[in-house]
């Protein structure tokens, strides 16, 4: 600390100021000062114990909740497309619901798939009604049938767009 | 356990740094009371400002500077009441002065406390905090939120104004 360096009658001045010591704390706010560090730490103490006695679904971490949600939107979008895409009876039920062909029509339903186009989230809705928080994620789906016409064998393919709207509840603790 | 180590631990720090921060609480107070009930709440402030670092005694410049804080917290209402209570006369109580009263007998000794507490503010700021304070110029400036030159051009000032009062004094008295 060269650079800031006294002269020689300020350094005697420095001295001179640290031989009239200032006065300490009294007796008593010693002894309230310590009463106070007392009480913080117990009081520290206290709340660190509640943390620790706190029932074991409120120990959860955060990062716990937000898994869970993801893991239920990815469950039930991979539900929805895998219900949807496969070919089988419960494609076709899909396919009934959008396309209902006449009774007597000659076409044949070759295929009913659901493709995700796309998908947005909205985040967490409050709801004003006072239902719960939830997450709303909108799924963009299209519906595609194709069928063939049995005289002409001529191949039609109808797409129609629609949204799917999934809501995943928030956990309340 | 935990909070045996903590309280002892604070209660050394304190009872080491107890005259440094009562002398930095005492130039800010208008007695030894209000002083003493800054560093209380001081040092209450400081206990949870620790709690993100494992409630350790703090350093002395963050000490400093809450209390500057509080001081200023403290002045506040006391001008507000002073406000109010404008018909009553307060009178101070020359012992209860911010420096060590036992050397009463030395007059060069009070003449530099009366000196000391002529100050401007920023000047005894700094000049409590290098010679009573244990703090470096480095520290200060941290502390004070200025740069350590200045914290060093003030205390040199400081020493500067004292000797000069000194030596008038000294020239007075010596014809």
């Amino acid at each position: 600390m060269d650079k800031y360096h006294q002269p020689a009658n300020l350094i005697a001045l420095e001295e001179r100021l640290r031989a009239i010591a200032p006065r300490d704390l009294s007796d008593a706010a010693r002894q309230e000062c310590d009463v106070n560090i007392d009480k913080l730490v117990i009081s520290a103490g206290k709340n660190r114990n509640e943390e620790v006695a706190l029932p074991a679904s409120k120990k959860l971490p955060r990062s716990w909740i937000w898994k869970s949600a993801a893991a239920i939107t990815l469950g039930i979008v991979s539900w929805l497309v895998g219900f949807w895409s496969a070919e089988d009876v419960s494609s076709l039920d899909a396919g009934r619901l959008v396309v209902d062909p006449p009774a007597r029509s000659d076409f044949t339903l070759l295929k009913s798939v659901q493709r995700v186009g796309g998908h947005e989230s909205d985040g967490l809705i409050i709801p004003a009604d006072g239902s719960g928080p939830h997450y709303r994620h909108r799924y963009h789906i299209i519906g595609e049938q194709q069928m063939r016409d049995k005289g002409s064998g001529a191949v039609i393919t109808i797409r129609q767009p629609r949204q799917e709207v999934i809501t995943v509840p928030v956990t309340n603790f | 356990m935990l909070c045996n180590i903590h309280a002892k631990a604070w209660k050394g720090w304190l009872s080491e740094n107890s005259a440094r921060l009562y002398a930095y609480a005492r130039q800010r107070a208008a007695s030894r009371e209000d002083a003493e009930d800054m560093i209380q709440d001081a040092l209450v402030r400081l206990w949870h400002y620790q709690q993100e670092r494992n409630n350790a005694p703090p350093d002395l410049p963050l000490a400093y500077s809450v209390l500057k804080f509080v001081a200023m917290d403290h002045g506040k209402k006391q001008s507000r009441k002073k406000r109010k209570e404008d018909a009553v006369v307060y009178l101070h109580d020359r012992d209860d002065h911010w420096l060590d009263t036992s050397m009463e007998d030395d007059e060069e000794a009070a003449f530099l406390r009366c000196a000391v507490d002529a100050l401007g503010e920023k000047l005894r700021e700094v000049l409590t905090l290098k010679i009573w304070g244990g703090l470096t110029f480095q520290e200060i400036a941290k502390s004070m939120a200025i740069s350590p030159n200045t914290a060093a051009s003030r205390y040199r000032y400081a020493l500067e104004q004292l000797q000069r009062k000194l030596d008038t004094n000294h020239g007075e008295r010596h014809g």
